[in-house]
């Protein structure tokens, strides 16, 4: 048995080995300008983007009266320059494709009594999937906070997350010289000014015309539990919203998200703003995508939200 | 629960431990457990067909030997067979069949509206059917006697490293190894990692890699040229046969870690010069099973027929071939075609001894292997082909338009350009070192450096390329 340990130790010390030299390699060797190791696969992403310039903005230490938070939709759709016309100081830490787990261990590690009063949780039945998604890569690639990331990194047991973590320390530093999204504003949002054509709506009619139900994910559940468990013991007061939605939102995976979140609304006395009913948005005129507020959408929904939060 | 899944890691590492620290009287029940687990962890109802057909061929065994005459004994031989076929059948042939009786019907407007049944197939059926099938003829020709232990018997059934996807053991190789006492030894397990670590590296680095690079050109198979076609078709041979032979090749080390030896399933079969060579080196254990249990027996009932014998022989054996692998008219043609060139092969075999001594030898042999490749290729286009329709478009790109260059580069630049290239060259890189990686994994000529720095490469290689998205075995789906 010891034989067999110490072969397991010495094959375990080399294969790291030999993987840190392969990681090193790739990263030191460029191609038209980029390091040979983003070609390797799909799923790595280099710094920059909206996530990074969100995360680096953010200050744990400031306070702001409302966090939001969630996917795309919840950086998309909540803007702080609206929020501040009102004296709400806002943040918003949304990020692409971001799921339940993620916004836990986002809230649960960057959010507590001192720097928030509020958290808005942008709920989308998406959230609540378990496949693999883009915003692990995007979180671990661009937080600032390094143990965030290595926690994002560690929660699953899937190498490509170690490799990406690893890749993150290959090319780490934060500065302001990285490429930044052209529709990245401040304080975690960014802006569409752009107008859904015909041709996109024609187009995304015959896409959605299949149902698209989710998969819902029972840990999902599990994950919004504890973010409620952690904004109680921290004292601040979480809101669950769904933002309006367009013409393409299935109202399969809106009945199956009311359902699942009933238990901790009720468990929690939450307050759930559901304005995916609220036929007053147009998706012509409101969405630039099947998912996405334009401004003109952001602008109308975010003066109704103040309104019905009494701020 | 898949071999390249972390649930699988944990579930094989807690059974070692569990098996190297019991007594061998309980070994059997652990591994038959264990088998039984890992099969239900698919869908668990259908563990009870296994058991049925080990019962089924348990019993048939023990009758057909305390049968008196040899009568009787086919009796009992054919009872086995159309119980397990039928079964076999069932599962996998009966709604093709439905849907072909529905199609003449109506094409003689009689109505018929059964639209067949609602059933999943079980996974590893073709695998486990085969190897009961082998064992009852291996009774009947008396080349074994029965195995009286049940347990024992629902274990060579069911053992799980390949009881999904093979090989198709043979009861005389495989049964008296349970009946051994296997010891804690760590030249078999380091042996054994070996064969996993190879395994993993080619289903994950190579095959998976290369599944949404195929699958878009063989789902779109009227948009693109022969070249592109010929190039998917390339890719998928090799995603194929690294596919394939990693799942034997774990399933090999895992029995040797338990002390069990497997046979070798491939044996560089791109290096064939010829599609007999090709079939003694691709899938050899249902190679070796058809040659047997069907081709040899065919062949021996119909010697009086002289020549004509050997090609009636080959065409049953090669559509039986074609057909195992489903139930579809793609899978009958490329069993179609291996009988066609197979029959060349033996009737040309005086003029190809005559060409091969007259030509030079470098020549001969590279011309040889690569007019066997470019069939092989050919043939596995209606393996993959999703439908006999698409076959039929993919069959007419790839000769009337192979050359069309534009078409592949753009191909190639949508499908990633240069990560597609990266790709290529991990693929290049396995192909040349295939061979001499595999005699490392078979512990032959390698030095302690090698030793000490190969393998930990492997696993650094899977851990840096490797494709994780639990895609699973190809050969699952037969």
């Amino acid at each position: 048995m010891g034989q067999l340990l110490k072969y397991l130790i010495s094959t375990c010390l080399c294969t790291i080995a030999l993987y840190l030299i392969l990681n090193f390699g790739m990263a030191q060797l460029y191609y038209k300008g980029q390091p040979f190791i983003f070609i390797t696969n799909n799923y790595f992403t280099e710094k920059g983007g909206d996530t990074y310039a969100r995360f680096l903005e953010f200050n744990k230490k400031s306070a702001s009266n409302i966090i939001f938070t969630g996917s795309s939709r919840a950086y998309r759709g909540y803007d702080p320059l609206i929020f501040d016309e009102v004296g709400v100081s806002s943040f918003n830490l949304g990020s692409s494709g971001q799921k339940m787990p993620n916004t836990a261990l986002i809230i649960s590690h960057l959010l507590n009594s001192e720097n928030t009063s509020k958290i808005i949780l942008e709920l989308y039945p998406k959230g609540f999937t378990d496949d693999i998604s883009e915003s692990d890569f995007d979180l671990i690639t661009n937080l600032k906070d390094d143990k965030l990331a290595v926690k994002i990194a560690l929660k699953t047991k899937d190498p490509r997350f170690i490799n990406t973590y690893l890749t993150r320390l290959l090319f780490s530093g934060f500065n302001t010289d990285l490429p930044i999204d052209a529709e990245y504003v401040s304080r975690g949002f960014c802006k569409s000014d752009r107008v859904m054509s015909d041709e996109t709506y024609k187009y995304l009619e015959l896409r959605f015309s299949e149902d698209n139900s989710n998969n819902f994910n029972i840990q999902g559940i599990r994950h919004l539990d504890s973010i409620a468990n952690h904004c109680k013991s921290e004292n601040i007061e979480l809101i669950l919203v769904t933002s309006p939605v367009s013409d393409f939102y299935s109202q399969k995976n809106h009945s199956k998200l009311l359902l699942s979140i009933q238990p901790i609304l009720e468990d929690y006395n939450l307050r759930y703003l559901d304005y995916s009913q609220n036929t007053s948005f147009s998706t012509k005129d409101h969405f630039y995508d099947a998912s996405h507020l334009n401004y003109t959408g952001v602008k109308k929904f975010n003066k109704m939200l103040i309104k019905d939060l009494g701020l | 629960m898949l071999f390249n899944s972390f649930e699988f890691l944990v579930f094989f590492s807690i059974l070692v431990v569990v098996y190297f620290s019991i007594a061998q009287r309980f070994r059997w029940m652990l591994l038959l457990g264990a088998s039984y687990y890992f099969y239900m962890s698919w869908k668990p109802e259908y563990v009870l067909l296994i058991l049925f057909t080990s019962l089924v061929s348990y019993y048939c065994g023990i009758w057909m030997h305390n049968a008196k005459t040899l009568k009787r004994r086919k009796h009992f031989l054919w009872l086995s067979l159309a119980i397990n076929l039928g079964v076999l059948f069932f599962f996998k042939y009966f709604n093709f069949v439905n849907d072909g009786v529905r199609e003449v019907l109506q094409s003689f407007s009689l109505h018929y509206s059964y639209e067949g049944l609602d059933i999943l197939l079980p996974i590893g059926i073709s695998f486990y059917t085969f190897q009961t099938v082998g064992y009852n003829l291996d009774v009947f020709y008396q080349v074994r006697k029965p195995e009286k232990h049940f347990g024992i018997f629902a274990l060579f059934v069911s053992f799980f490293p390949q009881l999904i996807a093979g090989p198709i053991e043979r009861s005389t190789v495989l049964l008296p190894q349970f009946k051994k006492e296997h010891h804690f030894n760590l030249e078999r397990i380091q042996h054994g990692l070996k064969y996993i670590i190879w395994g993993l590296f080619k289903k994950l680095v190579i095959a998976d890699r290369l599944v949404p690079i195929i699958g878009e050109a063989y789902g779109n198979v009227g948009d693109y040229s022969g070249s592109t076609l010929w190039f998917a078709t390339f890719l998928y041979a090799i995603q194929l046969y690294a596919d394939f032979s990693a799942y034997s090749e774990i399933a090999k080390g895992l029995a040797k870690i338990l002390g069990y030896d497997l046979m070798e399933n491939f044996d560089h079969p791109f290096k064939s010069k010829n599609i007999t060579e090709f079939w003694r080196r691709w899938h050899i254990s249902l190679s070796f099973w058809l040659r047997d249990y069907l081709y040899n027996p065919i062949l021996f009932a119909k010697k009086k027929w002289g020549r004509p014998a050997v090609i009636y022989s080959l065409f049953i054996t090669f559509i039986l071939c074609g057909v195992w692998h489903g139930a579809k008219f793609t899978y009958l043609i490329f069993g179609l075609l291996q009988a066609f060139v197979l029959t060349f092969e033996i009737l040309s075999k005086k003029w190809r001894k005559n060409l091969q001594s007259s030509a030079p030898k470098f020549f001969y042999n590279n011309l040889s292997m690569l007019l066997t490749f470019g069939f092989t290729l050919f043939s596995f286009s209606f393996f993959r082909a999703d439908s006999f329709s698409d076959s039929m478009v993919l069959s007419k790109a790839l000769f009337s338009t192979p050359f069309d260059f534009n078409d592949l580069f753009s191909f190639i630049k949508a499908s990633g350009g240069i990560r597609l290239a990266f790709t290529l060259t991990l693929v290049l890189l396995f192909l040349s070192m295939d061979h001499k990686i595999y005699a490392l994994v078979k512990n032959e000529k390698s030095s302690r450096f090698q030793k000490l720095l190969i393998f930990p490469a492997l696993l650094a290689a899977i851990g840096m390329f490797g494709y994780f998205g639990e895609v699973e075995f190809i050969y699952f789906q037969f």
